[in-house]
């Protein structure tokens, strides 16, 4: 794989747990705001 | 201007198309080695047809013009609009002859919605479907997803010179991520392989602690792992993601459906080390706040049904859907004839709402896109700014994509076109499904599922709906993927030639 421009690889596993981290905080927050929606209705 | 053809844009239309139609060719050998792994004779038979049929069409096509042909970039947009049409075609074969099928044109309906990534389906008896053709039908996801164009670019099969760059921008793409057309492709495949290996890892222990035997375990990962992540919606069995019944499954399969919807270049940024860029994005914010804002709809239209036991159950069914629908995916964990009469009219507003908006552009979703719902937020706040503003003030506005850019009248109006073009292809679906006879909200549900390449439905797509509705759907999903210019050009090319032969007849 030829990936040299600002060195893609660098930091991939962690650009990667970042995204998975945020996505999961991103659920947590939306699941929040539809329970107490749920509960309130 | 108006050109018209001469012999050569005609070869170079040809060669292309030809070498991408061809690419099936070689994809099928998966289906065909999975046929024989599992023993599967006659769908290896239905495989060593479609070889034939799509290496046999490739070639004769390719040998138009000589490889490496400069092609200019309305023609890139008519091979691509021709591509995805041609490539369906010959991946219905293998299906049409699985038996699975009313017909060809049920199994090239499939075959377009995988290559969408739209979901929607028309086979039969899904669940007895043979592991080859389920292998291939997700296949179909995983290359349209990606698209056919960066497909063949990755394996740099005849595309390299002249045509790569015009083919990859006219495939819906209008960024590149790295300078080199054919690094880019690979990136993008870079970061497929990651996010695919890493959920078919989890899906197949999830699947084994459900009970699932090994090798089931793994390739019912596989499947879902790429349904999800290439937001296509396809399934192994005709009950979806509700067949595995595990929160496990869902919540695994919400964050690929996630990582699908994030736009490639994002996803460089992070991974280059830019950590701030995914929350100062607009294309990222706008996505957050309109999934936010549409959780709290559906969590009080689901709710007020009082069709679920706990506001728990509300939440897992709504928010799985919600991102199903917004994602552009279509895999569901509730009974498709719900959307028409059981879920409440608020809840079918916001899975309606999720689907015309989509995902993220430059990713794997469909849909009107973020981004564009962002920039129009922004012309509108621009605007009021403007007309409270003293007269002799200039007022400017900026938005974060990647860099700061300013907001042009330009970029709005790009925006803005593609808004009504979705929006006009949503209604009009909707009324050509109202005038068969289906009533108007499951119609407009449908249309608007086909264009967004999402795959939820109501219960309008079966075997049974009229041969019009499945040939409407099939444009819709077509043109939803193209975004509609490569297929405007193709239309103004052939008016274009048939006027130049009048002219000259």
């Amino acid at each position: 794989m030829e990936l040299r421009f600002h060195n893609p690889y660098r930091g991939w596993l962690a650009g990667l747990l970042i995204e998975i981290a945020v996505f999961a905080a991103f659920i947590i927050v939306v699941v929040a705001l539809a329970l107490a929606a749920a509960r309130i209705s | 201007m108006w050109v018209g053809f001469e012999r050569r844009d005609l070869g170079a239309i040809a060669h292309y198309t030809g070498m991408l139609v061809a690419s099936m060719a070689l994809l099928m050998l998966i289906p065909l080695l999975t046929a024989f792994a599992a023993g599967e004779w006659g769908p290896a038979l239905d495989y060593a047809c479609g070889i034939g049929v799509a290496a046999a069409f490739g070639m004769l096509l390719a040998q138009s013009a000589p490889r490496g042909t400069h092609l200019t970039r309305r023609n890139a947009l008519i091979v691509t609009a021709l591509a995805w049409l041609a490539a369906s075609l010959v991946a219905a074969v293998p299906l049409s002859l699985s038996g699975h099928y009313g017909g060809f044109v049920d199994a090239f309906f499939d075959a377009i919605s995988g290559l969408t990534t739209s979901g929607l389906t028309l086979v039969q008896d899904l669940d007895h479907l043979a592991l080859a053709h389920n292998m291939w039908r997700h296949l179909l996801h995983l290359i349209g997803g990606q698209g056919i164009v960066v497909a063949a670019l990755s394996v740099s099969l005849g595309l390299r010179g002249g045509g790569a760059v015009s083919l990859y921008m006219a495939e819906g793409r209008d960024e590149r991520i790295l300078p080199n057309v054919m690094h880019t492709a690979r990136f993008i495949w870079f970061v497929t392989a990651i996010y695919v290996t890493l959920g078919t890892v989890v899906l197949s222990v999830s699947n084994l602690i459900q009970g699932m035997e090994a090798g089931r375990s793994v390739l019912h990962a596989f499947w879902a792992t790429v349904a999800c992540y290439d937001t296509g919606g396809f399934g192994p069995q005709s009950q979806n993601a509700m067949y595995y019944h595990s929160p496990i499954f869902e919540g695994v399969t919400v964050i690929l459906m996630l990582a699908g919807t994030l736009n490639f270049n994002l996803h460089a940024d992070i991974w280059r080390g830019d950590r701030k860029e995914i929350f100062k994005n607009l294309e990222a914010r706008a996505l957050a706040t309109n999934i936010a804002v549409l959780s709290v709809v559906i969590g009080i239209g689901l709710a007020a049904t009082r069709l679920f036991s706990t506001p728990g159950e509300v939440v897992r069914k709504g928010l799985y859907h919600l991102i199903s629908a917004n994602s552009g995916t279509g895999h569901q964990t509730l009974y498709n004839a719900g959307w028409a009469n059981g879920y409440g009219g608020l809840a079918f507003a916001a899975i309606v709402l999720a689907m015309a908006f989509g995902g993220m552009a430059s990713s794997t979703a469909g849909g009107i896109k973020a981004l564009r719902l962002g920039l129009i937020a922004k012309g509108v706040v621009l605007r009021v700014r403007e007309s409270i503003a003293p007269t002799s003030a200039v007022v400017r506005s900026t938005y974060h994509h990647l860099l700061d850019v300013p907001l042009s009248v330009d970029v709005l109006a790009n925006a803005l076109m593609l808004f009504v073009l979705y929006l006009v292809t949503y209604i009009s679906g909707g009324m050509i499904g109202a005038a068969y006879g289906y009533p108007i909200g499951e119609a407009l549900f449908e249309s608007v599922s086909a264009t967004a390449n999402v795959g939820l439905s109501t219960g309008i797509t079966s075997p049974a709906m009229p041969l019009g509705l499945k040939v409407v759907y099939m444009l819709q999903m077509w043109a939803g993927r193209l975004e509609f210019i490569a297929l405007f050009v193709l239309v103004a090319s052939a008016i274009a030639a048939l006027r130049a032969k009048r002219g000259r007849a």
